[in-house]
């Protein structure tokens, strides 16, 4: 059983990225990538975690240069998280560092909006405010990562972003100071790809 | 009379390169800092067209909240142009330029519920005019993408609106102003920017 599992895993990324002995450099203008994925954080002031649907797209205006746009959808927890709603849009840049592969490591920056709305427990004594505590607020968010581009299609990528705001409404302020990390596969072609005869 | 002349003298002797008409697009991020402890956090984005090598304008739109004390949240919506001169070579990774400008703007000052039983609302809003200027560099990681950082120091010509924070019965209360009815006031703050700003298109 164990030789069994031990050969699955060895193999699995051997037949994966078997194409990457002869590498044919993928990251060029026109390059366009997606993923969604879950992504989890950790809210760094109020020490909370937290989950989200994480969906993104990314086109290359040059081989070192992209646009991105990303969107998280907060995924609301049981327990006693203190927000009820901190979905959270970024739109930005990155710069990739030139390999001789197909290695993509990058760092991006990205302001972003949340739309957040905390748990009503937060408001003690409300008599005479809306309850609602729904509210826009600015995002500053910076972005480490790399991208392993295995096939003509799909792609490895693993990403780490740091961001910094508050949600700020008529309840008390929270923090949204947090890192959060995603990581899986992805999506990618060359929309400017032209077959050289 | 020397230095100018070194300056602008190897001008001559380079290619003669279209650098007027670029046509950028980008997003910004605005640190502000106001009169209380906290800074405020921004959201903007803006587009740049360029006048000449060392003549470049910039229309912007921000939109910066703040935390006043954990007792009031502050919100600022900026909408302006400025303009950006290089004194020096603008072929360089590093393009540092002053930068110049106008805009027009609405404050708005709210109370936040924290829990106490006698909680009134309060609320006030203005809106002015402000003039800004500072120095800033634009670091130009390829042909068309660069970043851009600036500090400025904006003053706004209108009411005052200003939150008082004092303690009363071992309490914090705070209580919002705006003075003015006719006289108007100058209310500054620094403004730290960094963008992000791509060429799409010559216009010229």
């Amino acid at each position: 059983m164990v030789r069994h599992i031990l050969l699955t895993t060895t193999l699995i990324p051997t037949l994966l990225f078997s194409q990457m002995d002869k590498p044919k450099r993928m990251i060029n203008k026109g390059l366009i990538r997606s993923q969604a994925i879950i992504s989890f954080g950790q809210l760094l002031n109020i020490k909370e975690t937290s989950m989200f649907i994480h969906g993104n797209i990314e086109y290359h205006t040059s081989e070192k240069f992209s646009i991105r746009s990303d969107l998280f959808y907060y995924i609301e927890s049981d327990d006693d998280n203190s927000l009820k709603m901190n979905h959270q849009f970024f739109e930005g840049g990155s710069f990739h560092i030139k390999t001789k592969n197909n290695f993509d490591p990058y760092i991006g920056f990205q302001p972003g909006l949340a739309l957040t709305e905390t748990k009503t427990s937060l408001i003690a004594n409300d008599v005479n405010s809306p309850v609602s505590s729904k509210a826009v607020n600015p995002l500053i968010s910076a972005v480490i990562g790399f991208n392993l581009y295995a096939t003509k299609f799909f792609h490895l990528f693993a990403d780490a972003r740091y961001i910094y705001g508050n949600h700020l409404s008529n309840s008390p302020p929270v923090s949204l100071n947090e890192v959060r990390v995603s990581f899986g596969l992805g999506i990618n072609t060359n929309v400017l790809f032209r077959k050289k005869s | 009379m020397l230095f100018p002349l070194f300056l602008f003298s190897r001008e001559n002797k380079t290619k003669k390169v279209r650098e007027g008409g670029a046509f950028q697009l980008g997003l910004r991020t605005t640190i502000s800092s106001f009169n209380h402890n906290n800074s405020g956090t921004g959201f903007g984005g803006q587009f740049r067209i360029r006048l000449g090598k060392r003549i470049n304008t910039e229309w912007y739109a921000d939109y910066i909240t703040q935390n006043i004390a954990d007792l009031a949240k502050r919100e600022d919506y900026h909408v302006g142009w400025s303009v950006m001169i290089y004194p020096f070579q603008t072929k360089s990774t590093l393009t540092p330029y002053v930068i110049v400008g106008h805009c027009f703007d609405n404050t708005k000052i709210s109370t936040i519920n924290t829990g106490i039983s006698d909680y009134h609302p309060q609320s006030e809003s203005r809106w002015s005019a402000a003039t800004q200027l500072g120095i800033g560099t634009n670091i130009n990681l390829t042909k068309k993408f660069d970043v851009s950082i600036s500090s400025q120091y904006m003053i706004h010509l209108g009411d005052d609106i200003h939150a008082d924070i004092h303690e009363e019965e071992g309490m914090r209360e705070i209580h919002i102003e705006k003075e003015g009815g006719g006289n108007l006031t100058l209310d500054g703050h620094v403004l730290f920017t960094i963008s992000i700003n791509y060429k799409i298109f010559d216009l010229w």
